[in-house]
């Protein structure tokens, strides 16, 4: 009698049961193995490394546990107060930009009639996202440079002085912004697209009998149509806004140091360069919780507000 | 279909708006061209649009370095090849198991790798774990820890749900060992899922930047983008090699070579959204 047929025979006789349905399966969960390991090793390991947090690990040569004085330590500290604001605003002035606009360019890009037209834009706008910062950053800084950057020729030929824009304190925020919308906006316009494309035609048409112009079909029928994307979307946005690293990295300079130096280059300072182990640790540890925070607090106010939500 | 005035108004709008964005959107790419066609002579000049005398000397100093250009590009190809075969090796057979619907002990599975996603160790303890494991300055860190990525998962997962269970049944009854199924079946149909999460994280490891810089510190061993930045911002000379000085044009060379690869397979991913492979597996 072949397995799967005795399988069905015993099933009632729940340990015989699984024991033959693990061995019937066994290929299966082999192939899961070398998965699960690599999450043991890689994501779970890593979990039991926060201890550290609560050591002076870097801090003197024998390591031994001292319970929350890291913490006090870098929540007195007026430099971690600095580099939190720094990661909170230009954080917030990104989503402040940049995710009403997305959501505009892929309203916009849908109305687009022409698809040679909107095929055109759209390879174009989807560009930026796959490159590096790094070359995002060389990009940007021949750009705006002094010397022979597009920018400053335009300034200079309305009679202005030439800005040096990347070591300049006021700059930085904006442009972190803009060249932040830059790369990612297109992109992100996919999944709004993919979402106006599944709206439900049949109320377009009924909409339009009933005498709506085209403004308030987006009003009625477009933006409800995509709400939950846009809720999901803005809970992964929001609760990422103590994360912003890479891009930071790559623009900043001592001179902007002030403006720029965010949670994640902080820790990357002390931990690695300073080798600050478990203060850095600390500071990691104390994100990753308020991101946590962000995550179920952001997703239960939306499913309050608006009945959507990521889980 | 008629149009009424208001429409074609709105038409006018759109359309312009649209293409200024896509200008803005190309032209920093064309300043960084025609700078890295100008002689080192002519960047004193000032903002130019097209290249007075255009030139490939930029591109003939970098592409005659070894230790600017060669030995980097190099590692970093070496790095993208390794590092997508093993992404794909691992995140394919997992997706498998995870598309079987009612296997036993799956929400467990899920559950287990659904924790690390909200709660993880941080820069630190990574560290630490890379350099317990005896693994820094080498690309195993650089491959290895980003193999499996939640979302590559269920890509692949849905896609392998689409595939009918008749197929597999069927097989079945004829005969077929679950590894015949998988090897035989499951993975030729998978093809366009599995292409298209290649291209992904292919660029995805021709970019890495951050965990190069943190890991590798043998300079021979260092990734094309970290080279790049360095010599995009330290104007580094050349080193042991020439006593040349870094200019705006051979940085500009150096920047769209860290481009070219992406540029390469950037029709290819064009492709697969028009097919809408990833769009639909959104849905799921």
């Amino acid at each position: 009698m072949t397995i799967d047929k005795k399988l069905r025979q015993i099933k009632n006789e729940k340990l015989r049961y699984t024991m033959v349905y693990l061995y019937r399966w066994r290929f299966l969960y082999l192939l899961a193995v070398p998965a699960i390991v690599w999450y043991f090793i890689f994501k779970y390991l890593p979990i039991y490394g926060i201890k550290y947090a609560f050591t002076n690990y870097g801090k003197a040569p024998k390591i031994s546990y001292i319970g929350f004085k890291n913490f006090e330590r870098f929540l007195t500290l007026p430099d971690f107060t600095n580099v939190f604001m720094n990661t909170v605003k230009i954080s917030l002035y990104q989503i402040i930009f940049s995710f009403p606009s997305t959501i505009i360019l892929a309203l916009l890009l849908n109305e687009v009639e022409k698809k040679i037209f909107k095929r055109t834009v759209q390879t174009i706008l989807y560009l930026p996202h796959f490159l590096s910062w790094v070359v995002i950053a060389g990009i940007w800084f021949n750009l705006l440079s002094p010397s022979h950057g597009a920018v400053n020729a335009l300034i200079k030929v309305f009679g202005g002085e030439q800005i040096y824009f990347w070591i300049e304190k006021g700059w930085f925020r904006s442009l972190i912004v803009l060249s932040g919308m830059w790369k990612n906006m297109g992109y992100g316009t996919i999944i709004y697209l993919a979402a106006l494309s599944r709206a439900d035609t049949e109320l377009y048409d009924s909409s339009k009998v009933d005498g709506a112009n085209r403004l308030r079909q987006t009003w009625h029928v477009t933006l409800p149509a995509i709400k939950p994307i846009i809720v999901i979307t803005f809970i992964m946005s929001f609760s990422g806004i103590l994360s912003i690293f890479e891009q930071i990295f790559v623009f900043m300079n001592n001179m902007v140091k002030e403006v720029a130096e965010v949670i994640d280059t902080y820790t990357y300072q002390m931990g690695i360069k300073k080798m600050d182990v478990g203060f850095a640790t600390a500071v990691g540890l104390f994100k990753n919780v308020i991101s946590l925070f962000l995550v179920l607090i952001t997703n239960a106010l939306a499913k309050w507000v608006t009945e959507e939500s990521l889980f | 279909m008629q149009q009424n005035v208001g429409r074609k108004t709105f038409n006018f709008f759109n359309y312009t708006f649209l293409a200024i964005y896509s200008i803005a959107i190309i032209f920093p790419f064309m300043n960084l061209l025609t700078i890295s066609l100008s002689h080192t002579a002519n960047l004193r000049q000032g903002f130019q649009l097209f290249p007075s005398n255009p030139t490939l000397h930029a591109y003939k100093t970098i592409f005659s370095s070894k230790h600017m250009l060669i030995q980097p590009f190099l590692n970093s190809m070496y790095v993208t090849a390794t590092g997508v075969v093993m992404a794909l090796f691992m995140q394919t057979l997992f997706a498998y198991v995870l598309a079987k619907k009612d296997l036993l002990g799956l929400n467990m599975i899920i559950i287990y790798i659904m924790i690390p996603w909200f709660f993880g160790g941080g820069m630190i303890p990574n560290y630490l774990l890379i350099k317990n494991l005896g693994l820094i300055n080498t690309y195993w860190a650089l491959t290895i820890p980003g193999a499996i990525s939640f979302g590559n998962l269920l890509l692949i997962r849905n896609f392998m749900r689409s595939i009918p269970d008749s197929l597999s049944e069927s097989a079945r009854l004829d005969g077929a060992k679950e590894y015949e199924i998988l090897l035989k079946i499951i993975i030729p149909l998978s093809v366009p899922i599995i292409a298209a999460i290649g291209l992904f994280e292919g660029v995805g490891y021709w970019n890495q930047y951050f965990n190069a810089v943190l890991y590798l510190y043998e300079p021979k061993k260092l990734t094309f983008q970290v080279v790049l930045r360095n010599i995009i911002v330290e104007s580094e000379t050349l080193g042991k090699e020439s006593q040349m000085e870094v200019t705006e044009n051979i940085k500009m060379a150096m920047t769209f070579v860290g481009m070219l690869p992406v540029l390469i397979a950037y029709p290819f991913v064009q492709k697969h959204f028009t097919k809408g492979i990833i769009v639909g597996s959104i849905k799921g």
